[in-house]
Formats: C-alpha cells, sequence, structure tokens
C-alpha cells in the first residue's frame, strides 16, 4: 500500500493487516501529531515535569502496543487522551472517582456575584469586558487552583475542544458529570478573576484605552 | 416544553455557549435570550468567559528529548 492509498482509504484499514513499516507510518501520521495537546494536559493534571513526561511516554507506548484497537480515521486525539487517562487512574491508585451525584451551584448565583462586584460597576460593558485585563500568569494560576477533575473538565472542553461526549469517554463518567463539573469549573474561575481584578484595583477608562 | 423561565435558562447558557444544544433545548434557550435581557447579559457573560479562558491560558510544548525519546523507543 503506498502512502497515498493510506490517506484515501484510512477508514477501511485493518491495522492488523499492515507491515510494520506501514504501522509505524500510520502511528506518525495519526497519533504523533497529539503529542503537543497530551504534554500539556498531562503537565496540567501532575505535579511535577518528570511525571508528565513519563505519563506521555507510557500514553504512546500503550497506544502503539494496542494501535489495532484504534479505528484509522476516528478520533485518535480523543482515543490518546482516554488511554492517558486511564493510566493516571492507575498510576495515582488513591485517585477516587467523585461520587455520582454532584453539587450543583445555584445557576444563577454566579451572574449576580460578577454583575454586583464593584470593578462590574466601573466599567461600561462589564459582559464583555470584565476579563479582558486578566493577565495569563493569574489565568494560570486559578486554573491550577482547581480540583483536578473541574480543571481537566474545563481545559478538555475549552483547550482541547473536546464535546461533552468525548470528555465522558475520557474521563469515564456519565455526561451530566462532566456537565456539572465544568459549571462548578468556570463558576468557581469567575469568581476567582473577578477576586484578582479587584485585588488589582479598580480598571479605569484611562488604562483600557492605553491597551 | 413549556416556554423557558430564567433559572432554566441559566442551566442550559454554558451547553449553549459550547454548542452542545440541539433541537428544541437549543431553540428554547435561543428565543429565552431573545426575549429576556437579563439572560441576554448572562449569555454574554459566558460566551466572552469561554474566549478568555481560550486566549489567556498559555499551552506549552512538549520538549524536544520527549518526542526523540518515545520515537526511538517505538520505532
Amino acid at each position: 500500500m503506498t502512502e497515498n492509498q493510506l490517506k484515501e482509504n484510512k477508514e477501511s484499514i485493518d491495522i492488523e493487516e499492515l507491515s510494520p513499516e506501514e504501522k509505524q507510518e500510520l502511528f506518525k501520521e495519526e497519533a504523533l501529531p497529539h503529542l503537543n495537546a497530551l504534554y500539556n494536559y498531562a503537565m496540567s493534571i501532575n505535579s511535577s515535569r518528570e511525571d508528565a513526561e513519563d505519563l506521555v511516554q507510557d500514553t504512546f507506548l500503550r497506544a502503539y502496543r494496542f494501535f489495532h484497537q484504534y479505528t484509522p480515521g476516528t478520533n485518535c486525539k480523543a482515543w490518546l487522551f482516554t488511554i492517558l487517562r486511564n493510566l493516571y487512574n492507575t498510576r495515582y491508585k488513591n485517585y477516587k472517582k467523585s461520587p455520582g451525584k454532584v453539587h450543583y451551584d445555584d445557576y444563577e448565583e454566579i451572574y449576580n456575584f460578577i454583575l454586583d462586584s464593584e470593578i462590574a460597576a466601573s466599567i461600561d460593558d462589564p459582559e464583555k469586558e470584565l476579563f479582558d485585563n486578566i493577565l495569563p500568569e493569574e489565568m494560570v494560576e486559578a486554573i491550577n487552583d482547581l480540583p483536578e477533575e473541574f480543571r481537566s473538565a474545563l481545559i478538555l472542553a475549552d483547550i482541547e475542544e473536546f464535546s461533552y461526549k468525548e470528555i465522558a469517554e475520557i474521563m469515564d463518567c456519565p455526561i451530566g458529570t462532566v456537565m456539572s463539573r465544568l459549571h462548578r469549573a468556570r463558576n468557581i474561575l469567575k469568581k476567582k478573576l473577578v477576586d484578582y481584578a479587584e485585588e488589582r484595583g479598580i480598571v479605569t477608562p484611562e488604562d483600557r484605552e492605553d491597551d | 416544553m413549556t416556554s423557558m423561565n430564567c433559572k432554566q435558562s441559566a442551566r442550559y447558557l454554558q451547553p449553549y455557549v459550547d454548542k452542545e444544544l440541539q433541537g428544541s433545548e437549543k431553540s428554547e434557550v435561543e428565543k429565552h435570550i431573545e426575549n429576556c435581557p437579563i439572560c441576554r447579559k448572562r449569555f454574554k457573560i459566558e460566551k466572552h468567559f469561554k474566549a478568555v479562558v481560550v486566549k489567556k491560558t498559555q499551552t506549552v510544548k512538549a520538549p524536544k528529548h520527549l518526542r526523540k525519546k518515545i520515537t526511538t523507543i517505538i520505532f
């Protein structure tokens, strides 16, 4: 099979029938491009660089070993993230799956908190401008402070752009749990970012014009 | 589904921004946002907040030695 045929007929490929060279080629094309995304996610759930690197390395070794279970043309990124997450859960045996019922915030309360804040009162269009002056360092700190499962839901949804269904598969939990984790993550984050903005001081219109 | 109120709408705003709603849920949220200035404001907060998270979150690249190590072991 030529490289072009490989590309055109991905969905009909049976990986078990490929030669070792073809299998390697397909793995390079389908799996390796997701290295940065996997590393980025691994860094966000591990406390050290070494642990993150080990996790990513083991993910790729496992993915290659079980590559015949992957269906070419389907979402390889989601498949790799699921492997990484499984390894992470196994590695951290003290990792506790959260109980089925997840506490829901009052959905409306967060909006009152935001719109009643001092910082919101100081700008013309709080719903559009409130978070504009957040520094990347503050965002990183606020996300890192989130409980791991909330942080994961947020990163998988907003940074890696997985659907709720894909996140549920990766994290091995129901979609409703994904939704509530995401909701909680974003609401905690919003509160924290409003706090940061207020600590930094109210933004004046002149300040904003300088941006 | 009977007409959505603000309390119900608040639950659906994030899934709506995430493009996870379909059918009647989606159209009910859209109808409610169109008619309710408060929820329109909340929707704008959610939409803008998601954009800010994406924009301000810095991602890291895998170090070269890791890429090399992985490819050396596998291939």
